[in-house]
């Protein structure tokens, strides 16, 4: 073999033993480093978005849901072309420029510019951002050609692009506007929870965020294994039925507005399940725009608000009187004088009366005779079953925020407190607990729980829970319930206080109650500030609601007759239209059965219709 | 093996884009439903209804509607009688 096939065939193979250790230090001696080195380089963390449960009504509608949105963000250390991006955002969202461009010159390393964008209002801007990087005005000038403007709007939309980059988000929507927004609440900008059952409920409707690993190319494109980048709350089903609350609202409003209230709240109730049908305020807010209102209209005053309740706390001397079998419904009590003294203090009847049964005691609210019927009870009696019937207590509604009412024992009466307290003074209440005392004349005599929130589904559709109430609580006999609840029909029959409550085609049973305001400069009561309020239910003889309207400082009237009654008049007249609850007596009439082959998922959550008919039968 | 590898790799990555695809067009449904609920508001269909069509509301209850849920592939079958 000649002298150069053995120097090139050596240096081949020396070239070859090369490669060779080359080889095998990386397969094998440095395998492990080399391989967890490229692993950390192919694998890209990426957050798991955290997105809320739907809220939705008992039929299934939504009433509060997720959109998704791009957040704004720019890192002002890096931020080279600030007058770009200043005019850039100007330009879409129309904010001064002058103070954008202050933004992007402060010495901080993370600043949230625009949060919430729409994600066509997103896309505008990173062109028009992407555009003018490219125009000029800084170091990143490249150009205007479609590749470079591609390749800006890419890293825009993915890691940032010249200190500034857009975050994935969301906003949550509530597409009723202010429909049922005492009940909903509200989320702010970072989606944190701030009333109602947003509030009530946010373990339930939040989901642990998290964080994966996903493997990347070197031109960052992704290799998925089918992995979920969205972890979603759980759903959750209202008892508020949206046609109800709409109608509540539509006249809760009307009422404002002729009476010239401060305020006012509706509630509207099933009475043997304590479902919440609907609950309305005024003043009312949009959810969407929260803060466009004062923090006090975003007050659920239906169950915050306390107030002294007038005659409709007449229920606790007319059915303890009945249970303790004190009184007769024929019982007479002398009411001529008009007044009566109790403890060194007059009290006054609204009306002249002469001598009334027990039944005409409550069908005229007779203060003269109610007062009787309490002085004739004693003050325990009279204390036992007004907290027996929920006063002084919370209801335990699962909303937040809601208040207990003042119901002092005994021990800390004055002189003339059985007499106030016999006619809904020296008590404060709220609306909730009026209407849950009265649902229990509704049904028979026994103390329900009320809740807004039916079911609880998981993101797939499948119940993780339903309402489980506690066994109700039985305050009255079912006798003294029925007797009494004739004796409330009466009351919007005439010659009693609620005519203008009654509804036609079926009777209601109810009560008026007209109570006087404290004035907060006197630190006495007003003279001309009321608090007027009707609380019934319909149709009397098998009640498929039970509600209360209460309006404060109505001008022109001030009689719950006058002002709430005719509010409840004209809810429940659409209300039981648009349950299809035929007029009294005339069930099998004209009655069209139309059987239906089936349904989505969501006809599943419990329709009313279904819990009464099922009482029905 | 190296065939096997590369097409493992090819179907990743259009499982990803796929992924992408899903994402955004899960987005769009969210708007979707949101648009939905906000137009089948009963607000909404209130006015629509008695604005636009000049319908009105029936407050006289003559004729009541019961609706029996019943499942199996019967059509709709439509009687008088009461309601039982």
């Amino acid at each position: 073999m000649s002298k150069r096939a053995v120097i090139l065939s050596t240096a081949i193979a020396f070239c070859f033993i090369i490669v060779i250790f080359r080889l095998a230090d990386r397969m094998l001696i440095n395998h492990g480093r080399l391989s967890e080195r490229a692993r950390l380089q192919h694998l890209k963390r990426e957050d798991i978005q955290v997105r809320r449960g739907i809220i939705c009504d008992r039929r299934g509608r939504e009433l509060a849901v997720n959109l998704e949105v791009e957040s704004l963000y720019c890192n002002p250390r890096q931020v080279d072309s600030p007058r770009a991006v200043a005019s850039a955002i100007s330009a879409v969202t129309g904010k001064p420029y002058d103070a954008l461009y202050e933004m992007l010159s402060r010495e901080e390393q993370f600043i949230w510019i625009e949060r919430k964008l729409e994600l066509a209002v997103a896309e505008k801007l990173r062109e028009e951002i992407a555009r003018r990087f490219l125009e000029g005005d800084g170091n990143r000038t490249r150009g205007k050609t479609r590749r470079a403007r591609k390749e800006v709007l890419r890293k825009l939309k993915e890691s940032g692009y010249g200190g500034v980059g857009f975050l994935p988000d969301a906003k949550r929507f509530y597409p009723k506007g202010a429909l049922a927004s005492h009940v909903i609440g509200f989320a702010g900008v970072d989606n944190q929870p701030l009333e109602g059952v947003e509030l009530r409920y946010d373990l339930t409707l939040r989901n642990k965020g998290g964080m994966l690993y996903v493997a990347r190319d070197a031109k960052g494109n992704t290799l998925s294994e089918g992995m979920e980048f969205e972890s979603k709350g759980n759903t959750i089903a209202l008892t508020i039925d949206e046609g109800l609350q709409y109608i509540a609202e539509k006249e809760l409003g009307k009422a404002m507005l002729k009476w010239g209230a401060s305020q006012g709240s509706v509630i509207m109730m099933e009475p043997f399940t304590g479902e919440i049908l609907a609950l309305a305020n005024r003043p009312t807010y949009d959810p969407n725009e929260p803060a466009a209102v004062r923090n006090s209209d975003r007050r659920n005053i239906a169950l915050t608000d306390t107030y002294e309740p007038g005659s409709t706390f007449k229920i606790i001397v007319g059915t303890a009187s009945l249970e303790d079998g004190a009184v007769g419904i024929d019982s007479r009590f002398d009411c001529t004088k008009g007044y009566i003294e109790v403890g060194g203090k007059l009290i006054r009847d609204a009306h002249r009366n002469g001598f009334l049964t027990f039944k005409e005691v409550i069908q005229k609210s007779s203060n003269v005779g109610s007062v009787m019927l309490g002085l004739k009870l004693g003050r325990e009696k009279l204390y036992s079953y007004a907290r027996k019937f929920g006063f002084g207590q919370k209801t335990g509604i699962d909303l937040p925020g809601e208040a207990a009412g003042r119901l002092k024992p005994p021990s800390g009466w004055s002189a003339p407190s059985i007499g106030a307290i016999s006619i809904g003074y020296e008590v404060s209440v709220t609306g909730l607990q009026v209407l849950r005392a009265y649902s229990a004349i509704a049904n028979g005599g026994y103390l329900v729980t009320p809740h807004v929130v039916s079911e609880i589904r998981s993101p797939d559709g499948n119940i993780i829970s339903g309402f489980r109430p506690e066994a109700p609580k039985r305050v009255i006999s079912e006798r003294t319930a029925a007797v009494f609840k004739k004796i409330l029909e009466s009351v919007t029959e005439e010659g009693g206080t609620a005519a203008r409550a009654s509804v036609y085609g079926n009777l209601v049973a109810g009560k008026t109650g007209t109570a006087k305001l404290i004035d907060k400069k006197t630190g006495g009561y007003s003279d001309s500030d009321y608090v007027s309020s009707f609380v019934g239910f319909v149709p009397a003889e098998a009640p498929k609601i039970a509600m209360i309207v209460v309006v404060f400082k109505p001008k022109g009237e001030i009689y719950g007759g006058a002002v709430a009654g005719p509010v409840f008049k004209n809810i429940a007249t659409k209300a039981l239209a648009y349950l299809n609850v035929p007029m009294d007596g005339r069930e099998a009439e004209n009655t069209l059965v139309v059987r239906n082959i089936g349904y989505d998922f969501r006809n599943s959550f419990k329709g009313y219709g279904d819990s009464v008919n099922q009482r029905q039968h | 093996m190296v065939w096997l590898r590369s097409n493992i790799t090819a179907i990743e990555y259009r499982i990803a884009e796929l992924e992408k695809q899903k994402m955004e067009m899960m987005k769009e449904r969210k708007s979707f439903i949101a648009k939905r609920a906000e137009v089948l508001s009963i607000n909404r269909v209130e006015q629509v209804a008695m604005g636009r069509l000049g319908l009105q509301f029936r407050e006289d209850r003559s004729r009541v509607f019961h609706v029996k849920r019943d499942e199996g592939d019967l059509p709709y079958g439509v009687s008088f009688k009461s309601k039982q």
